[in-house]
């Protein structure tokens, strides 16, 4: 008997434990309730059943009942026995209703015995249920056990349920936002996109191995190559660059790489960018790294096509080209006859008449220099400049240019130191190349040094055999160059806030050809300047091989 | 006719007022001047009047200066007459293929004075003559 009674348990537990674990699937506490109510009236024999929840207000509220309700059921009393079925949290089990002090008098009239079981869960008191029978029914051991598992197991039931529907809620919530994240950013991409699209530059983003992850319509078009090809690819192979001498420039000179490893943006101008069809576009790159807490993660480039500016540029230097030696042979006729007149050669010129013709004669020489500077200006723009090799004696040109300059240098009582070291000796150079940057270096020391002042220059060989180079220092005690102008000392019509306004001669040409000619010579230049205490220039001109002076003596 | 013992010289200027210059100096320095405003007429001159030495600039109408000095060249006397440019264009390029055709220097306007110009003339005679004007 035990063990049909414990079979019969285990039956019955198997069965409820079916349904709770399908509740657990099951959305609605209705439905849970509903299974459970219905199970529970199998296993225990009774009529109908019903259920009370708590609603969000503390109110009850029925969930539930059996279409074999023969009533509706009221709200349960504060003192009545579901609040006691709260409070001690075990289902109450009434066999006889009509003398029990819980039981409300319309629950007395329609039923005999009631199981009020507590669906509890930890704190929360979720709701009750109602187990009717019409007949009186003595609850036993095994009724009881039935119960507090059917309660325990709807708790459970509900509290997974409630935890789902949270989770689905806050799942969906998430969702939306995500959804409307996701919306943003495809609205920002597009936007961004316009953007970049609409800027005339092209730009192209890497990544800190300098391959290509982004790039713009305009970048599209300048490399030949459409997104889906160009990302991916290393930025060398997706746009090869040439320097201006149309030799390749190696990977770690690019911008690019440049940017990534110095850190900091990084500008070049007048490079050649191959096209994916092999046609070449000058352009001017700059590059910046990306940097996120520190660390470089890629770059941004912008790419400039320049084709218009160049061809503009190079009207305008063929412009100046003509323009000049047009102006020559007007200029040396001024020059022939005044110098006719001024030697008296055909007759005698009174003083002021002397005087007059030497300033038209001075203005027509500084008219002259003028243009020549345009010439090499316009020589060095276009590129046609032609270095020409010959031997030399660099003392000789330096001594010549001196010569020239003693005038002045004796109006303004200048002292002047000339150290030519031993070493220095005959050498393969440009003449013109080394008589235009000493006769500017020096008249400018002249020019911008006040009365009384120093000016030395020394020159010497420098170097091994092999890589000798011509070593160039002009210094001076002069009016020096203003700190927040030195980065411009080279760029063209570049003149000096402090001398400009004492001096109108200077046309802001001369260290511009200087320095175009010794990047022409591969040599190099720099200075030290401090206002009213004088300014040093340094040069330094690799002299050619022994190689290449044999083959330039063979040409000849 | 010229004095024989006055050196006579040939000038090639297109340009009007730099030829009336050049020959005025020269007559005063005690030249016998010829003078001619193109090449072609420099040409037909230097054949004609043989003179010591040529003064030739090279850009001038008809023929340049650089065409007539190949066609002076193929010339028996005008193989070896010495000439001098004196032209405003200072090209290396002009300048080396002017010394290929052995010209004695390549002088630039704007950079030489007038009595530069005669020096150089006179000193490129006195080596080319040897005694002519000692």
């Amino acid at each position: 008997m035990q063990t049909k009674n414990n079979l019969i348990l285990s039956d019955k537990l198997n069965l409820l434990n079916k349904v709770v674990l399908e509740c657990v699937q099951v959305n609605g506490e209705a439905t849970i309730v509903k299974k459970i109510i219905n199970t529970l009236i199998i296993a225990l024999k009774a009529d109908f059943g019903f259920s009370f929840f708590h609603t969000e207000n503390q109110e009850f509220k029925l969930l539930y009942k059996t279409a074999s309700t023969p009533y509706i059921p009221a709200a349960p009393r504060k003192e009545g026995i579901v609040s006691r079925a709260f409070s001690t949290k075990i289902p109450q089990l009434v066999a006889d209703v009509e003398n029990s002090y819980y039981v409300k008098a319309d629950a007395k009239e329609t039923m005999s015995s009631v199981a009020v079981v507590p669906i509890t869960y930890k704190k929360h008191n979720y709701g009750t249920l109602h187990i009717c029978f019409l007949k009186k029914h003595n609850f036993s051991k095994e009724d009881e056990e039935l119960c507090i598992y059917a309660g325990n197991s709807a708790a459970q039931a509900i509290t997974i349920n409630r935890f789902y529907s949270q989770l689905e809620d806050l799942v969906k919530e998430r969702t939306g936002q995500l959804e409307q994240i996701n919306k943003n950013l495809e609205q920002d991409k597009v936007k961004d996109e316009a953007i970049l699209d609409s800027i005339g530059e092209g730009i192209i983003a890497t990544d800190e191995r300098g391959t290509v992850i982004m790039l713009n319509f305009q970048a599209e078009k300048l490399i030949g190559l459409d997104q889906k090809e160009a990302i991916g690819l290393p930025v060398d192979q997706a746009m090869p660059l040439y320097g201006e001498d149309k030799r390749l420039i190696i990977k770690q000179k690019r911008p690019v790489f440049k940017a990534l490893g110095n850190k900091r943006k990084v500008k070049i101008r007048n490079l050649l960018l191959s096209k994916n069809n092999g046609r070449q576009i000058p352009v001017s790159i700059t590059a910046a790294p990306i940097i996120l807490n520190g660390k470089v993660i890629g770059t941004i480039q912008v790419i400039s096509d320049i084709t218009q500016e160049k061809a503009v540029d190079r009207a305008k230097s063929e412009l100046i080209s003509l323009a000049s030696h047009q102006l020559r042979t007007p200029l040396s006729a001024i020059n022939w006859y005044a110098e006719a007149l001024l030697k008296k050669e055909l007759g005698p010129l009174n003083r002021e008449q002397l005087r007059y013709l030497g300033e038209i004669n001075n203005a027509n020489r500084k008219m002259i220099e003028l243009v020549y500077d345009f010439l090499n200006v316009s020589r060095i723009e276009l590129g046609t400049f032609n270095i020409q090799l010959s031997e030399l004696d660099p003392k000789e040109i330096a001594q010549n240019v001196i010569k020239e300059l003693r005038p002045a240098i004796g109006k303004k009582r200048l002292q002047l130191r000339e150290n030519y070291n031993k070493s220095l000796c005959k050498i393969f150079a440009d003449r013109k190349i080394i008589r235009i940057i000493l006769q500017n270096l020096l008249s400018n020391a002249v020019k911008y040094t006040p009365r009384q002042g120093k000016i030395c220059l020394n020159m010497g060989l420098q170097g091994k055999q092999r890589r000798k180079t011509l070593a160039i220092r002009v210094s001076d005690t002069g009016y020096g160059i203003p700190k927040n102008q030195q980065n411009k000392v080279f760029s063209k019509l570049f003149r000096g806030d402090n001398i400009a306004a004492m001096d109108t001669e200077g046309t802001g040409l001369g260290l511009y050809i200087v320095k175009s000619f010794v990047d022409l010579c591969k040599g190099k230049i720099y200075f030290k300047s401090e206002q009213n205490k004088g300014t040093s220039f340094y040069i330094s001109l690799p002299l050619p091989s022994q190689k290449i002076r044999l083959k330039t003596l063979d040409k000849k | 006719m010229a004095n024989p013992k006055k050196p006579k010289i040939l000038i090639v200027e297109d340009e009007k007022s730099l030829l009336m210059v050049l020959s005025e100096k020269f007559r005063r320095e005690g030249f016998f001047v010829h003078e001619a405003n193109n090449g072609e007429q420099g040409l037909d001159s230097a054949l004609k009047n043989k003179p010591h030495i040529v003064i030739l600039d090279i850009i001038m109408p008809s023929l340049d200066g650089l065409g007539m000095l190949k066609k002076l060249r193929e010339d028996k006397w005008g193989n070896s007459v010495p000439v001098l440019i004196l032209s405003n264009l200072s090209d290396p390029q002009q300048i080396e293929e002017a010394n290929g055709w052995g010209v004695i220097d390549y002088l630039v306007k704007s950079n030489w004075g007038l009595d530069d110009v005669v020096k150089k003339t006179k000193e490129t005679l006195a080596k080319s003559y040897q005694t002519f004007f000692r």
